[in-house]
């Protein structure tokens, strides 16, 4: 009876310890996730005065919407295009950054400064240097006879373009996870594997590679989520266009809220999304978890 | 052959010397010892060794070859970690194979001598677990597997203990001598703790700030330190000193020592070479100081009065502390001695128990003497 009492009372205080957060977290992510799930079975365009109850058509008219397809499409294959290369690469200036003996500061500042730029900032460099006869890459494309590609007014690289930009832009960020997942092996091991004469390859395979799953998958994830959820640099550099060619899911969703006002589609694709990154998400960390060793 | 020989060997890490002219040779087969508290050089030369880190000056040579630019794998040795350094995410049968895949021997040869080692060893059963999951000990034992399953002649290990309990530890000091000499390993072993140094060596090298102080068997270095310093690291608990001035008289010379205007004189006999006067270190080992009982002859060289100032009773032996011209000094004894905090007692020590150290180098006189007659060969200095 008293044992319970108190163990009530450490109840109490616990909750009114998260109170003050919990309020925030109600009101701020639960609340509206339960309006916008409400929201996707509702009609709520310019169209209809009041929004009203209209079922699974939202759901239905996505399935035919022929940009939908080719936006989730772009999606993926963007999302194909960054995330494996960015964390390879992220992985190779880790361990290069890492073994530098002279200028360490310096490596690791020119890999990292493209994380600090804002996107927007970073979409302008880039859209300049995407810019046909004067940018810079037309200006290196010269020599090779090619100085006026439009790499983003044509609808074969437009993709190819935005891939690069987002690769150059994340890759350094993830670095940073990788440096603090090599500082986390012992060096100890380095040495005993230098003892037995093992190469620098069979060292990578067998230790480095295996001792850094953990922040591969935390990677992975990351950028994963992040080919979903970046989409600041299509505000200024393509509007999706030309034709949707580089047209995100995200962007799609602002647009068809604040340019077609179409606040029910619009919900119903982000239901649509926010279930796709959980469901790859889960997938990612389940399959892999078992091969992963943690410390 | 597997003898490991030391040339002058330096390290200098920017313009600081860490390891100054060590030189030693170590035989097949040899347990050897290095020994020395903290800082003081010993992983520094113990990597030397390795090939972990490169020699600032003089040769090193492995079977009679010089190995200064050798890469550790191309040396012949087998390293045990202070951390053991076991592959987290390999179990330990793969830690156990991992330098024989590396080094591409044949599976048949590589399940051979796994399970030769793992019996060994008694780890035979632990084959499919991770690291973290076995204990300190365990895991010790898998980092002793590792080594000794490459079947190099030479092991080299840096503090391997230092991470154990003190029952398992000395478990283990048991264990691995008992494993170099049944596999006849030249060992060269690395730690600050001198009863690890006086019970698995068949030699220990003491060093101090990168220099070496004596090289010798564990017992002559106990009984004949080289030094003040050697006198005081050796021995739980370590060596009495004191200062004291030396007077010559013939059969009945001595030391003097001073304490509050008082003086005490001690007989010592004859010891060649002191000068009237000078200025001494008096050592006695805690173990060679005796209760004497009142109106007892004293042992050889008269006893002092002395008031105790602290008693441990240790079950079989009891320590007792009191000071001499100032210094703290203990004795030990056998048994259970029911002495108590401010008792007046006598205590007395033979002559030949009796060490002296020059008062100002702080080398052992009587080694220098004896060494003149060259009856100590293994004392340096
Ligand atoms: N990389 C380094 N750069 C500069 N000085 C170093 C470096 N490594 C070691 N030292 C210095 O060299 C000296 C010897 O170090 P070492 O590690 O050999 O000591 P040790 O005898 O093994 O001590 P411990 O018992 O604490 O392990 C120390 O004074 C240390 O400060
Ligand atoms: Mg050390």
């Amino acid at each position: 009876m008293e044992a319970q009492r108190a163990k009530w009372k450490v109840n109490m205080y616990a909750w009114l310890l998260l109170l003050p957060s919990l309020i925030f977290l109600l009101l701020f992510t639960f609340y509206p996730v339960l309006q916008t799930i409400i929201l996707s079975f509702h009609q709520a365009d310019l169209g209809s005065p009041e929004p009203f109850f209209n079922g699974v058509d939202n759901y239905k008219l996505m399935l035919e919407d022929d940009v939908f397809w080719k936006v989730l499409s772009n999606n993926i294959w963007f999302a194909l295009g960054t995330v494996p290369t960015s964390t390879a690469l992220a992985l190779g200036m880790a361990l290069f950054a890492n073994k530098v003996l002279r200028g360490k500061g310096f490596v690791r500042t020119a890999y990292f400064y493209p994380t600090i730029v804002p996107m927007i900032a970073v979409a302008n460099i880039w859209l300049f240097i995407y810019t046909p006869e004067y940018g810079a890459l037309s200006h290196v494309m010269e020599w090779f006879g090619k100085g006026d590609m439009n790499w983003l007014g044509d609808q074969t690289y437009v993709m190819w373009a935005m891939i690069f930009m987002v690769i150059w832009k994340e890759a350094g960020y993830f670095m940073i996870f990788y440096l603090a997942g090599l500082q986390n092996i012992s060096q100890e091991l380095y040495e005993s594997a230098a003892m037995e004469g093992a190469s620098s390859w069979t060292v990578f395979r067998r230790v480095t590679f295996p001792l850094l799953m953990p922040t591969t998958m935390f990677v992975s994830i990351i950028a994963f989520t992040n080919s979903f959820k970046l989409v600041d640099h299509l505000v200024i550099m393509t509007k999706g266009g030309p034709d949707n060619a580089s047209n995100l899911l995200l962007y799609y969703i602002y647009e068809t809220a604040f340019s077609f006002w179409d606040q029910g589609m619009a919900s119903a694709l982000t239901i649509v999304m926010v279930v796709l990154l959980l469901a790859v998400a889960a997938i990612q960390f389940f399959s892999l978890d078992k091969k992963i060793h943690y410390n | 052959m597997a003898e490991v020989e030391l040339r002058r060997i330096s390290k200098m890490y920017e313009q600081q010397k860490v390891v100054n002219e060590v030189s030693a040779v170590i035989e097949p087969g040899e347990f050897f010892v290095l020994v020395g508290p903290s800082g003081c050089g010993k992983s520094t030369t113990l990597r030397m060794i390795a090939g972990l880190e490169e020699i600032s000056g003089g040769d090193l040579l492995i079977g009679g070859k010089q190995m200064n630019h050798t890469p550790p794998s191309g040396r012949n040795i087998s390293m045990v970690f202070q951390n053991y350094a076991l592959y987290p995410h390999l179990t330990v049968k793969e830690n156990i194979l991992f330098g024989l895949q590396v080094r591409k021997v044949n599976k048949q040869e590589q399940i051979k001598r796994l399970n030769q080692v793992a019996e060994m060893l008694g780890i035979a059963h632990l084959l499919q677990r991770k690291p973290r999951e076995l204990s300190g000990g365990q895991r010790q034992r898998v980092a002793l597997g590792r080594a000794i399953v490459s079947q190099h002649p030479i092991c080299l290990m840096d503090e391997p203990l230092s991470n154990l309990d003190a029952k398992l530890r000395g478990h283990m000091r048991t264990e691995i001598r008992r494993l170099q000499q049944e596999l006849g390993i030249t060992m060269i072993y690395v730690t600050h703790d001198q009863v690890e140094a006086m019970t698995m060596g068949d030699r220990m090298m003491v060093l101090r700030d990168g220099e070496v102080q004596q090289v010798g068997r564990p017992l002559d270095v106990y009984n004949h330190p080289a030094n003040l310093f050697v006198a005081e690291f050796t021995g739980a608990p370590p060596m009495n000193t004191v200062q004291a001035v030396w007077r010559n008289n013939g059969d009945r010379s001595g030391v003097e020592l001073t304490d509050q205007g008082s003086t005490t004189f001690l007989p010592l006999g004859s010891f060649a070479g002191i000068k009237e006067g000078a200025h001494v270190v008096l050592g006695v080992r805690p173990e060679a100081l005796q209760p004497v009982e009142e109106g007892q002859k004293a042992p050889g060289s008269g006893a002092l009065a002395i008031k105790v100032q602290g008693v441990e009773i240790l079950g079989s032996e009891t320590i007792v502390e009191f000071t001499v011209s100032g210094k703290l000094w203990k004795a030990k004894w056998n048994g259970q001695w029911t002495c108590k905090r401010g008792d007046i007692l006598h205590v007395g020590f033979h002559a030949e128990q009796a060490r002296l150290f020059d008062g100002n180098t702080g080398k052992n006189l009587a080694n220098v003497a004896v060494q003149e007659k060259g009856e100590i060969r293994e004392c340096v200095q």
